[in-house]
């Protein structure tokens, strides 16, 4: 992975930097002013199409305000804020504000930091040549924001402090209370001074301490520690402890300790704090930056070129994923589908055998099954009329003196329905004669009853009267004539239907 | 044309890559997908044909079990003597025999022409297989007793033949000597099977 680019901006111009895993490598010093520019131009060219870039602005010319502001939340904010800051910092673009807490009493306003780059044409340059190259500015930092990073165990101090460090731009001397940058001041040295001597930097630290103390930002009467990133060489020059006639007290922090926490690898050559403010901003993404709008559209528009990738590669793994899924799936059918095939071809060998074994038949199986089939009916039928007969003659045997006429056997094919499964049914017509005359009437009928109680015990016989005697038929009319009839002359005519019985 | 500023030519590569990939993974899922319907198809396919296949095998079962069972029962019909065409010459001979044997008097017959005994659902064009000739009988008997006997005389074994009617009238004896008038019709039955 290719390290960070930073570029650090100081009023004599700008360097750039690589840092990459605790590893700290410069290019040489563009210096303000058209061949810088060029050389800057040039240099950018040769950067890595897209190469990310952030600008550590290390200028004295920042201004920083803090001012308490109703809480507000939801859309109101960013318009009320950027009102704020056009109010304060109206001739820079290069402006911030880092949001402080809320008030502890009162309405609980909220506590704004607003700060600017009040000289925009230091930096307006620089700003236009990384715009017009291939790489993409991605934030603008400012030094003293930073430097609150190097104190990291400090954070959280209740009182007020001062930290000092020296940087190529010069000394920076920056008051943090409650952990939160409340004032910086940078003051520039003689160039190419990259170590001063302790009485500078005694003096421009009280020089800071009693602006503040005048602000009412530092304590009148309280100790207040200022914080001096130095090696141990210097330990002599600020070991007199308080200064006389205030509570400034003075406390040396080791840049190796430092780069330790920070886990910069690079060796510290000086007092030079630069390398330490570079891994800070190597290693801490969520700094307030200055830049406007309109300079981050490049990393606006490479964020958005990100995500667009990613939604791309997203819906790609996801099909990739479908598609997996219904392979897999299609995979199981086609094993289905083999196996069914198998069973086919077994079904089938088993069908060929099954077909050929069925016998021939003389004619199509279903004819020769209606035929068979009605045929079987027939010849279970040939019985004739004996049993019918037989069984008319046991159940007429009791009754004595009757006179049959006429009797007629047949048998009753089925009228309709398939002739092969039916069964005929067998009849007996009988015409019976019964004693004739008016003074006969009484025995006729009781033998006409007798011989219909004889003729309804037969088993599953049906009896139906076609003749009867007139004394018998109340819906008949009944004529004296009628029943002197001669002796031939059927008076009882009967209909019993049989089943046939098979032997 | 206008050129996109340089600062909208770095959504190019990703939107390129991105369309690239979303087409990809939309002709991914199309592939995937049709294969996928294909196989289902084919699977499906195969299933209705297992089903068919094994459908013609009960029948193909079921055909042969029936096939067994008519040709069986044909067998027995044919060893019972359905087969057996009318024998006109033996018929009389019988008749004459039975006449004799009983002593009738009165007696004539006539054997009607061989008709054809269609079935239900048989099919217009299909041959008749079966055929009856009908024997109509008269005859003048002493007693019931004769009756029985005729009847018994005229069904011989190995033969099908088959009353269908039958009467018995009592006549007065002063009209006949023997007083009752008997008449039956008997089908010969016969089944004939003969393959086109």
């Amino acid at each position: 992975m290719a390290g960070q680019r930073i570029l650090y901006l100081t009023a004599e111009g700008l360097t750039a930097f690589i840092v990459e895993r605790g590893q700290i490598r410069s290019a040489p010093l563009f210096a303000a002013g058209e061949k810088g520019f060029a050389a800057f131009q040039a240099y950018l060219q040769e950067c890595p199409p897209d190469a990310q870039l952030s600008l550590l602005v290390d200028l004295p010319d920042e201004s920083h305000q803090r001012e308490s502001v109703p809480f507000v939340r939801g859309r109101d904010r960013q318009p009320m804020l950027a009102r704020r800051l056009n109010q304060l910092f109206g001739d820079t673009p290069y402006r911030t504000y880092l949001s402080l807490g809320r008030e502890a009493e009162g309405r609980r306003d909220e506590l704004i930091l607003f700060a600017a780059l009040t000289r925009p044409s230091a930096i307006q340059p620089w700003l236009e040549r990384i715009r017009q190259s291939p790489c993409i500015l991605t934030r603008v930092v400012s030094a003293p924001f930073l430097s609150r990073s190097l104190l990291r165990l400090e954070t959280a101090s209740p009182t007020p402090f001062l930290l000092a460090h020296l940087t190529p731009a010069g000394l920076r001397v920056s008051c943090f209370d409650k952990g939160h940058l409340r004032f910086s001041r940078l003051t520039t040295l003689k160039s190419g001074d990259s170590s001063p001597s302790s009485s500078i930097l005694r003096t421009e630290i009280q020089r800071s301490f009693d602006y503040l103390v005048g602000q009412r930002i530092l304590p009148r009467n309280a100790r207040t520690i200022a914080r001096i990133i130095a090696g141990p060489e210097a330990a002599a020059d600020f070991s007199g402890g308080e200064s006389p006639g205030n509570g400034l007290v003075f406390a040396l922090q080791d840049p190796i300790q430092i780069a330790q926490t920070l886990r910069l690898h690079s060796k510290l050559a000086s007092s030079d704090s630069l390398p330490l403010l570079l891994q800070a901003l190597a290693a801490n993404p969520g700094l307030p930056q200055f830049a406007p709008a309109d300079a981050l559209t490049g990393h606006r528009l490479q964020r958005v070129g990100h995500a667009i990738s990613a939604t791309g590669a997203v819906a790609l793994l996801v099909s990739l994923g479908i598609a997996a899924a219904n392979l897999i799936d299609a995979r199981a059918q086609r094993l289905l589908t083999e196996n069914t095939i198998e069973l086919i071809r077994r079904q089938e060998v088993r069908l060929k055998a099954a077909s050929d074994a069925i016998p021939a038949t003389p004619v199509p199986l279903d004819q020769l099954q209606r035929s068979v089939s009605l045929a079987k009916r027939l010849a279970a039928s040939t019985s004739g009329p004996e049993a019918g007969l037989r069984q008319l003659a046991a159940a007429l045997a009791p009754l004595p003196d009757f006179q049959l006429l006429h009797m007629e056997w047949a048998l009753i094919e089925p009228i309709s329905g398939n002739l092969a499964n039916a069964q005929p049914t067998q009849t007996l017509g009988l015409h019976f004669a019964l004693p004739s005359g008016s003074e006969n009437a009484r025995s006729r009928v009781t033998q006409a009853e007798a011989l219909l109680a004889a003729l309804r015990g037969m088993r599953d016989a049906e009896v139906s009267i076609e003749k009867q005697p007139a004394e018998m038929n109340d819906a008949q009319a009944l004529r004296l004539a009628e029943l002197q009839s001669g002796p031939g002359m059927p008076q009882l005519a009967v209909h019993v239907q049989l089943p046939i019985h098979r032997p | 044309m206008t050129a996109l500023p340089p600062a909208w030519q770095r959504l190019r590569a990703p939107l390129i890559i991105s369309v690239l990939m979303l087409l990809s993974g939309i002709g991914l899922v199309w592939g995937s997908r049709h294969l996928l319907a294909t196989t289902g198809q084919t699977a499906r396919t195969a299933t209705t044909r297992l089903a068919a296949t094994e459908d013609s095998l009960r029948q193909a079962q079921e055909t042969d079990r029936l096939t067994r069972e008519a040709l069986a029962d044909y067998a027995a019909l044919q060893k019972a003597g359905l087969q057996q065409p009318v024998d006109r010459v033996a018929w009389q001979e019988n008749l004459q025999a039975t006449r004799k044997a009983l002593q009738i008097e009165a007696f004539s017959f006539e054997i009607g022409a061989e008709r054809p005994l269609t079935h239900f659902g048989d099919a217009p064009d299909n041959k008749p297989t079966i055929f009856a000739s009908t024997l109509h009988l008269r005859a003048e008997l002493r007693h019931e007793d004769a009756f029985l006997a005729l009847i018994h005389a005229l069904q011989q074994p190995g033969k099908a033949l088959r009353p269908t009617r039958c009467t018995l009238s009592r006549q007065t004896p002063a009209e006949q000597k023997q007083s009752l008038a008997a008449s039956c019709d008997i089908d010969w039955i016969s089944l004939r099977i003969r393959p086109d």
